[in-house]
């Protein structure tokens, strides 16, 4: 299940090779930060949150035993790191977590897209994608980045997110669906 | 096939994923099917703008800072070299102190020469008839004999202080 480099950096690691780490942070760090920034646009603290992942990555490569992807395993930490970003940013907002949640856009958060004004207008379309975006909840972003960003099979986010393939494919629908209908609704000229 | 099939399976179409009967029924239902191929038109821009996100590389002391977050020895250089290191913290002050000490003396010297120099100028002014044999005399014998050893000096000065940066840089 290890991809053959990978495999071969979590042996170097286990034998005690100091450098093995090291290489393991240089292969992911960009890509890692990349995913975080993605999947918390909202977060100032994108390098941190990739520190903590690797902080985590750390401790737990020895109990890692191959039994998925070592990517998939570091997207699912990522995914966790994540969503207690998510949390701590909705904590100390005052909102209520939107996880679980049917997609709508939230008021409170962007004020200027259900208002109707003319400042619609002037958004470009990625702002307009960036601001929906944002407003879905935390895991259905990440399928998203995995899925298109990173371009991971149904089967991998399934490792990633450790749901069936079946929710992963219909979350994904979700996710497209919740955005479609927002950026119709938001965008009357492109109906 | 239903809608919300067809929808379920338009990145994978538009990515040229799906086998060829899939294809031509995904095909033949948007030909049909208004909805879907609105679908269709918003998966497109979607996807076009999912994927030209870029990767944001970290800064360039990320790799230090976790490093030394998880008190993970950041990779030594070879023990030839860390030898030299620890010669270093000896013999570099040593150097560095001495090499003062010959420039200051080489600087009072010149200086006593200067004088000296000028001072029997001032006789030979008076006595009005220089010869050669008095002023090859009175000059400093050192003057053309200091310049291998100028640098030399310059030379082992320059070593002292890359010493010197590789010890920062060490710290």
């Amino acid at each position: 299940m290890v991809h053959a480099d990978d495999a071969a950096l979590i042996k170097r690691f286990n034998k005690g090779d100091p450098e093995a780490f090291r290489d393991l942070v240089d292969r992911y760090k960009d890509l890692v930060h990349s995913v975080i920034r993605q999947t918390v646009p909202e977060t100032n603290q994108a390098e941190d949150l990739a520190q903590e992942v690797f902080v985590r990555i750390y401790r737990g490569l020895d109990g890692f035993r191959g039994q998925s992807r070592l990517s998939s395993w570091i997207w699912r930490i990522a995914y966790r790191v994540c969503l207690s970003e998510i949390e701590r940013i909705r904590r100390d907002r005052g909102i209520v977590s939107l996880d679980e949640q049917e997609f709508a856009v939230n008021p409170k958060l962007h004020p200027d897209l259900v208002d109707g004004s003319d400042a619609l207008d002037n958004l470009a379309t990625r702002d307009l994608w960036e601001a929906i975006f944002r407003e879905l909840p935390a895991r259905h972003r990440m399928i998203l980045v995995l899925y298109y960003f990173r371009q991971l099979s149904y089967l991998e986010i399934a490792e990633v997110l450790d749901r069936p393939m079946g929710t992963i494919k219909s979350d994904l629908h979700r996710a497209k669906s919740a955005l479609r209908k927002a950026y119709l609704h938001i965008k009357p000229s492109s109906k | 096939m239903t809608c919300e099939h067809v929808q379920e399976l338009l990145a994978e179409f538009l990515e040229r994923r799906l086998e060829s009967d899939l294809e031509s029924q995904v095909k033949l239902h948007l030909a049909q099917c208004q909805e879907c191929r609105q679908e269709l038109e918003v998966e497109k821009t979607l996807s076009q703008w999912l994927k030209s996100r870029e990767v944001t590389p970290v800064s360039s002391e990320f790799s230090q800072i976790l490093m030394s977050r998880l008190g993970v020895a950041i990779p030594k250089p070879p023990r030839w070299f860390e030898g030299l290191l620890e010669l270093s913290n000896y013999w570099a002050p040593a150097l560095a102190a001495a090499l003062v000490v010959i420039f200051a003396s080489r600087t009072l010297l010149d200086w006593f020469d200067q004088v000296r120099f000028f001072g029997h100028q001032a006789v030979i002014a008076v006595d009005n008839l220089p010869s050669s044999a008095d002023i090859s005399r009175l000059l400093p014998d050192s003057i053309s004999s200091s310049y291998p050893l100028g640098t030399l000096l310059i030379l082992v000065a320059i070593g002292a202080v890359t010493f010197g940066i590789i010890r920062l840089l060490k710290n």
